[in-house]
């Protein structure tokens, strides 16, 4: 690893901090970054995570330089960056497609920043050799990026963007034309390049497993604004919307009417939604909940099978009719209906049929209740985030 | 609990920077317009400028007589006025003659077989002989000494020499020979745009060979025929060469260019000359506009099945 | 020879019992026959002495070769073809494909003006602009130059050489320029290092398509040009027009030398330029 030392040497001295200033971009009429604030501290991993046309991808572009900004500054330490060109600022960047110069063969595409910087030729050797040693693709460098895998065309072009010990590297969804496998194994690579580098990263990604395992902090945008930013578990557990729980995993997102404990100051404390007489949830506020109405958030694999319907009664309980049930293993996943037609999502340990009646029971801390944004939320939930666009190489905010 | 919330502390509006250059760079202006300036002084000093000149030019007539007095001594000159029905009845079925032979010919050459490439190439090669060359070689070969009438007469399908030069059908052969090779080349293009598992799909739906042609490759093709029918024709409505030199240029074959070149180079009537120049463009680009509008009410989406291919 | 190539691919086709195909094979020979028979009219009798009554001429001489090119200075013309051919090349290009990146990459208030602009000198007989294009160039006494010749030719071939150009820039993903920039090039090395390279097969093809369009255009040359800067076809017309004066012979050997310009040419380009081929290699290479 002497070769590695060399390059972490240098990335780690490049700057103490990075600011984005209320940056905002528009496009005609619509607005798809409005006064994006941001400080990224030196070597770390920030993912900027939401849907297609959330503005991630303008976020990014505007950090690199490839979109004006409408408003806003961007600055380096004691330095205004956003006022140079994208050659001038000395970022890496890994673009979605890869943008592998179909041209060239592999080591003149990692080469390409060091000869438009005229560097010299035995300088310009080593570094591309160890940039390839670190992708593991040295015995590939003379092939042409066409010849390549999938997988190898990344490897290049994360090779091309570290190869000049840039201040920040930039990923614009980098693992979405990859088939699955290959996408997690390339994320645990994304993930050890940056730690044994120690490069500063922005990486953009409408898929949240990714977000969470490579980053030191998450950024959630929503409709070109943030929602959240937090640590992974702090994005996970604590979601600060209902929005962001629909696509943490909290599948269940059930609108009903406050019962007790609402408020505008009761974020943290207890709150009872549900209607008399039927469905009745008790759980943690998220933020105030003013209105009459709230929403419930739950995940599928917090909800406990407590037997046939009857078997429990009180707050907390929900009795379904199963629909549909999908062996995962371990594990049953299924899908049922209460009486008012509300769908539930929930694991289940035990074989069960599609027809079975049972009674589903969920502990108070795990709920989570959201005041506002009730509508969105629901309509919005989860499915957003499967980005239709990603695999056809759109991208969002353009 | 350490999560931050999505608020913002309050500051000052940030100012506007470069309000104008960032909202033409939104429309799709900025400096990478530079690159087209030359090209459009080019266009403007050459082409524009000099036809705006011409319009201007036909406006005053030599003789007097109004404004458009040429426009109505042009139609009201039968001499004159006929060559705009000489022009378009050898271009028209010149051009639809060399679309239509294009269309079963490409069709044939779809598949892969050996000397495929040769064929196409002979088709193709007549591209480089010219309006000139294939006059000069039509007067050789069609005259009445030449082998053409020769293995008539000994052949005995004739008793005396067929006219074929310094006449209408002169004319007609060289704008097929010269405008045939360019109609096959984009018809044979268009042809095999056409993703042939189309054809195989309708195959197995029960379309024998004659419907499968007329109703998924003649209707895909379509729109394609039609921009080649507008591209041969222009080639075609430019004879000038041939006219004069394998037609009959006083009588017969004498086009709108020939006229435009005799009110311009004999008579040094450049008024008139702008005229007929200027009537030439407006009837040219009335039948391309038919033909492009009869292409507008055709399918013009993708000739692939589905996704990727 | 050109006639003897249908036989077999026919022949092949012929088996799978297709009617129609007969019809389309033997109109395809026919056609090839005449014309390889009208090109042999004129190569054998520019290779004649006498030719009046019969199959052949009477014997075989290239003494027409040595009067036709003496008597219309053919030399002189070659080289000013071979001249205004390839400056109109040179200056197409170089304001064309910038022109065309231009307008393959910026949607701007306009362009639809600009493009039906550059669209027109494609559209309209050469002559409807050049009788107008040859009274402003005697205007500012350009007509009969070279200027004149190669201004005169830039008209069509410039807005072609735009419209070959654009889709070929369009297939060029912006993200190549983008990463390219993002490795530190300035907008020059960009284009030098990243864009021209890729787009060198379609600079070749549109290059090699005006240099033939050049050599083949008469009546742009024919209204500008006087007997200085006539190119070859001009000549060649100019002697076919006078049939009476000069022996018909002689005019042949011209037309042959010009058919045999016009060869070279053609194999110049498939030597170069096969640009299906390059295109699809590129076009694949930054996907899978």
């Amino acid at each position: 690893m002497t070769a590695q030392t060399v390059l972490e040497k240098d990335a780690r001295a490049a700057f103490g901090h990075l600011r984005l200033d209320g940056v905002t971009r528009r496009f005609g009429r619509a607005t798809a970054l409005s006064g994006f604030d941001l400080r990224i501290e030196g070597g770390e991993f920030i993912a900027l995570l939401g849907p297609s046309g959330c503005g991630k991808s303008t976020a990014l572009n505007c950090l690199a330089g490839l979109l004006p900004l409408s408003e806003g500054e961007i600055w380096l330490d004691g330095q205004r960056v956003d006022t140079l060109p994208p050659e001038r600022r000395g970022f890496g960047m890994v673009f979605q497609n890869y943008a592998l110069f179909p041209h060239l063969s592999v080591r003149k595409n990692v080469a390409f920043g060091l000869s438009v910087r005229r560097t010299g030729k035995a300088e310009t050797a080593r570094r591309v050799d160890e940039a390839l040693r670190t992708v593991e693709l040295t015995e590939h460098a003379d092939k042409l990026p066409g010849q390549l895998s999938g997988g190898q065309q990344q490897r290049v072009a994360i090779a091309r963007a570290i190869v000049l010990r840039p201040k920040l590297v930039l990923m614009d969804e980098p693992l979405s034309n990859l088939d699955a496998k290959l996408r997690v194994q390339m994320r645990t690579e994304i993930r050890r390049i940056h730690q044994d580098l120690g490069l500063t990263t922005v990486y953009v990604t409408h898929d949240q497993e990714e977000a969470l395992a490579l980053a030191d902090r998450v950024v959630v945008l929503r409709s070109g604004e943030v929602e959240q930013i937090g640590t992974p578990e702090e994005v996970y557990t604590h979601p600060a919307s209902a929005y962001i729980a629909g696509f943490m995993g909290y599948r269940n997102l059930l609108e009903l009417p406050v019962l007790a404990g609402g408020g505008p100051a009761e974020a943290g404390g207890r709150v009872t939604v549900g209607n008399e007489g039927g469905l009745v949830l008790t759980g943690v506020a998220r933020q105030p909940v003013p209105g009459p109405r709230a929403v419930a958030a739950v995940r599928p694999e917090d909800l406990r099978v407590a037997g046939p319907p009857g078997s429990t009664a009180g707050e907390n309980v929900m009795a379904v009719r199963v629909e549909v049930s999908e062996f995962h293993g371990r594990e049953v996943a299924a899908e049922g209906v209460m009486d008012d037609g509300r769908v539930v999502h929930f694991r289940s340990p035990e074989r069960i049929a599609p027809g079975d009646r049972v009674a589903l029971t969920v502990a108070p801390e795990r709920v989570l209740v959201f005041g506002d944004g009730a509508q969105d939320a629901l309509s919005g939930n989860g499915e957003a985030f499967e980005d239709p666009a990603a695999g056809t190489g759109a991208r969002d905010g353009g | 609990m350490a999560v931050e919330a999505p608020a913002r502390p309050p500051k000052a509006p940030v100012p506007r920077r470069s309000g104008l250059r960032h909202r033409l760079a939104e429309r799709g202006v900025d400096r990478v317009l530079f690159l087209l300036v030359p090209a459009v002084l080019v266009v403007g000093l050459l082409f524009v400028y000099p036809m705006l000149y011409g319009v201007g030019l036909s406006l005053q007539p030599k003789d007097g007589g109004g404004p458009l007095g040429n426009y109505t001594g042009f139609f009201r000159d039968s001499y004159e006025r006929s060559t705009v029905w000489k022009t378009l009845r050898l271009a028209v079925p010149a051009a639809l003659i060399n679309v239509g032979a294009s269309v079963p010919i490409a069709y044939r050459l779809r598949g892969r077989f050996r000397g495929r490439r040769l064929l196409t190439a002979a088709l193709v090669l007549p591209v480089t002989l010219g309006t000139v060359l294939v006059a000069d070689g039509l007067l050789r070969y069609l005259g009445p000494k030449g082998w053409f009438n020769r293995v008539l007469l000994d052949t005995g399908l004739a008793d005396e020499p067929v006219r074929l030069i310094y006449n209408y059908w002169g004319v007609l052969f060289s704008l097929i020979i010269t405008g045939f090779p360019f109609a096959f080349l984009l018809v044979l293009a268009y042809m095999s745009g056409i993703d042939p598992t189309l054809e195989r799909a309708a195959a197995t739906l029960g379309a024998g060979p004659w419907q499968r042609m007329r109703r998924i490759v003649l209707p895909l093709l379509a729109p394609g025929l039609a921009t080649t029918f507008v591209l041969t024709f222009v080639l075609a409505f430019s004879v000038f060469p041939s006219a004069t030199l394998v037609g009959e240029p006083a009588g017969e074959t004498r086009v709108m260019a020939i006229a435009a070149y005799q009110a311009a180079f004999e008579k040094y009537d450049y008024s008139m000359a702008s005229t007929i120049a200027v009537l030439m463009g407006v009837f040219e680009l009335l039948v391309i506009s038919v033909a492009l509008l009869l292409r507008g009410r055709l399918y013009t989406g993708p000739a692939t099945g589905g996704k990727g291919s | 020879m050109t006639a003897t190539i249908a036989a077999p691919a026919g022949r092949r086709l012929l088996r799978k019992g297709r009617p129609g195909a007969w019809f389309v094979w033997a109109a395809v020979a026919f056609f090839l026959l005449n014309l390889a028979a009208l090109i042999l009219s004129v190569v054998v009798n520019s290779f004649g002495t006498r030719w009046f009554d019969g199959w052949l001429p009477e014997s075989f001489t290239t003494a027409w070769y040595a009067g036709a090119w003496d008597e219309f200075a053919l030399g002189e013309v070659l080289s000013v073809t071979l001249q205004i051919t390839l400056i109109v090349v040179a200056l197409s290009l170089l304001i064309g494909v910038p022109a065309g990146y231009a307008l393959a990459r910026r949607d701007f208030p306009g362009k639809r003006v600009v493009m039906f602009l550059l669209l027109l000198p494609v559209l309209l007989p050469p002559i409807t602009y050049g009788i107008p294009l040859a009274t402003v160039l005697y205007k500012v006494h350009l007509a009969g130059t070279m200027t004149g010749v190669i201004a005169a030719n830039l008209v069509p071939a410039l807005p072609f050489v735009i419209l070959v150009m654009t889709p070929f820039v369009e297939q060029i993903d912006t993200n190549v320029e983008s990463a390219a920039r993002m490795c530190g090039a300035r907008t020059r090395q960009v284009f030098a290092r990243v864009l021209v390279p890729l787009l060198l097969p379609g600079i070749l093809a549109a290059g090699i398509l005006v240099l033939v369009r050049t050599v083949a255009m008469f009546e742009l040359t024919f209204l500008v040009a006087d007997a200085d800067s006539q190119t070859l076809i001009v000549a060649l017309y100019s002697a076919a027009f006078t049939p009476g004066i000069r022996a018909a012979q002689a005019i042949d050997a011209m037309a042959v030398i010009y058919m045999a310009l016009s060869a070279l040419l053609l194999l110049v380009a498939l030597m170069f330029v096969n640009p299906t081929q390059i295109v699809a290699q590129v076009r694949e290479a930054p996907s899978e």
